[in-house]
């Protein structure tokens, strides 16, 4: 392959990646969009939607699911998978099969189903929040479940676990000292991965609870319909808030990686 | 730091319907170092971990001096134990790993930095206590390694082939090194290995494996010298191995007449090294292969159905279809 269509090609996919961003942006701030270029720029979209309480509601709403998301899937997959890696290997494979399974089913079937299942009792939960935190917990359990997996599986958990034994450690001190240090930079890779798919999740939320409890995705979607500059900004917003959260998570990466007693 | 032995009765451990120790007993002196050596899937490896306490034996004792430690969790035996893949702890420093053990057994501070300090000198590492493990070599990493068991004073020190992930000029090195400083301390040591040669040069005894079961424990010597079964015969040095024919005068082997020292119940064989070149040797053969080695050659010769390998000083010039004839000095015969 020569050199100019190897740079050719990094050019069209670094295109290909960001061009919706910035077009987003100019749109965003751009006071028609008829030609090639704007024909004027304006900060009238970016007021006018940082001045929206139900902007502020939403994006709260979605905060809220995004940490919950990961809360729970830290909190379910940390264990599960240091007592997996230890004690049952054969387990993971299963595991991991039954972690592709949100992929398989479409949103729609799952909706239906989880509505018809919590419309009546015991569990009345159709239309909460509650209900939606817990459903994308599970779609979002993939993403993280194999960023987490990684770190176990790279750090070979069993022997680390042996030495700390061997030199004295009960299982909770190696847990504590040994473990959680060794895995931290995975489960927050997992963390921000979780974070993300919760942050964007429009299909199933929309149909689980709509405008009921109105999340950032769902009302950009709403938004989209009367005021197309404002619905930029809130993609632009959203970009930026995952570049950031994932460059913060690398950051803490590298400084997992040296501490001295 | 006290001196214990070791002693194995009866150990017996099953995977899965698959024995993996079958009636392991042995008896370890204190200050001695003694290896477990057999091919992979021997039970070497899995006796090691039940002295550690990694493992329940199924049946059988574990003694720590005359203490009975069969019962006792791992984290409670005061072991020291180096494993092949290091184990360092990734979120650790260098002094980090060194004082986990002490940490853990709650050593005030300042003590726990002096004895750090004299592990890094003991395993000659001094000015790498803030360095990150990830950034030490592979021979680096096992000294750690090494200095992390020894630091809280363990009973017993247990290395699981703690040579094997290692360049050969290293592993040669830490080899000399290991054994210098486990006669130093004079730390009772088991060390596992699949490695004959490491077995050899570092142990005061060697235990032979095969199949879940000891074949013969000796010194180095011994092994080498008097191996019990065949299985010894070939797995520790190499050896030509025959099953002699018995003949009115005496018995031959590979088509002629020898003389043996004894009469043999099974097999008989005889080192390379103790094969000689002679003209007047009775046993005559054909190179078919010869390898160079440097200070001599290995040579491939056949005698009548065998193939013989002989040891030959490398100033003999020999070559594929040369015939020659071979002499065994009658004590060189090796009865198994």
């Amino acid at each position: 392959m020569s050199q100019l269509f190897r740079r050719f090609l990094l050019v069209a996919l670094g295109l290909y990646l960001f061009l919706p961003i910035l077009a987003s942006f100019a749109y965003s701030v751009a006071t028609s969009w008829t030609t090639l270029l704007p024909e004027g720029y304006t900060l009238k979209h970016w007021a006018n939607l940082l001045e929206n309480q139900r902007f502020w509601l939403s994006l709260g709403r979605t905060a809220l699911l995004s940490f919950s998301v990961v809360a729970l899937s830290i909190f379910f997959l940390v264990p599960t998978l240091f007592v997996v890696r230890m004690y049952y290997p054969k387990v993971a494979g299963v595991l991991e099969f039954l972690t592709l399974w949100p992929f398989v089913f479409p949103g729609v079937i799952l909706a239906v189903g989880l509505i018809s299942l919590y419309s009546g009792p015991p569990l009345q939960l159709a239309q909460t929040p509650l209900l939606l935190i817990a459903a994308v917990t599970v779609i979002s359990l993939p993403y993280a479940y194999r960023a987490v997996d990684n770190a176990f599986a790279a750090a070979d958990i069993k022997t680390l676990a042996e030495a700390a034994r061997s030199l004295g450690a009960d299982d909770a001190k190696t847990l504590a000292w040994v473990i959680l240090p060794t895995v931290l930079p995975g489960v927050l890779s997992g963390g921000v991965l979780a974070f993300s798919a919760a942050f964007g999740e429009f299909a199933l939320t929309q149909l689980l609870i709509g405008t009921l409890w109105e999340t950032l995705p769902v009302y950009q979607v709403q938004l989209a319909r009367t005021d197309g500059n404002g619905s930029a900004a809130i993609t632009v917003l959203s970009f930026l808030a995952a570049w950031g959260l994932g460059f913060w998570a690398l950051s803490l990466r590298k400084d997992a990686k040296v501490s001295v007693i | 730091m006290q001196k214990v032995g070791i002693r194995l009765e009866n150990l017996h451990k099953h995977f899965q319907g698959k024995t993996a120790v079958e009636g392991v007993g042995l008896e370890v002196a204190p200050g001695e170092l003694v290896s477990l050596l057999g091919p992979s899937g021997c039970g070497k490896t899995t006796t090691l971990r039940m002295i550690a306490g990694f493992e329940q034996p199924d049946k059988g004792r574990v003694y720590f001096g005359e203490q009975d430690v069969t019962a006792l969790p791992a984290e409670e035996r005061r072991v020291g134990m180096v494993f092949q893949s290091y184990a360092l702890f990734p979120n650790l420093s260098v002094a980090g790993n060194i004082g986990f053990g002490l940490r853990v057994a709650r050593w005030p501070a300042e003590r726990i930095k002096r004895r750090v300090g004299e592990m890094l000198e003991l395993v000659g590492l001094l000015g790498f206590e803030h360095r990150p493990v990830q950034n030490l070599s592979g021979g680096q990493r096992q000294r750690v390694a090494l200095a992390r068991a020894l630091a809280p004073e363990p009973r017993v020190l247990l290395l699981d082939e703690p040579l094997s992930a290692l360049d050969a000029k290293i592993r040669a090195g830490l080899r000399t090194e290991l054994r210098r400083l486990q006669l130093e301390l004079g730390i009772t040591t088991l060390l596992v290995t699949h490695d004959q040669e490491e077995a050899m040069s570092m142990s005061d005894r060697v235990v032979v494996m095969n199949q879940g079961r000891i074949e013969q424990v000796g010194t180095p010597r011994e092994l080498y010298t008097r191996p019990k079964s065949p299985f010894v015969a070939t797995f520790v040095g190499s050896m030509n191995l025959f099953t002699p024919e018995k003949t009115p005068g005496g018995y031959r082997i590979s088509g002629h007449e020898v003389a043996l020292p004894a009469a043999p119940a099974g097999q008989v064989g005889v080192r390379p090294e103790r094969v000689e070149l002679n003209p007047h040797g009775s046993f005559s053969g054909t190179v078919e292969l010869v390898t160079y080695l440097g200070a001599e050659q290995q040579v491939l010769v056949r005698v009548g159905p065998d193939l013989w390998t002989v040891l030959v000083p490398n100033q003999v010039l020999l070559q594929r279809g040369d015939l020659v004839r071979l002499h065994v000095p009658e004590d060189a015969w090796i009865l198994v």
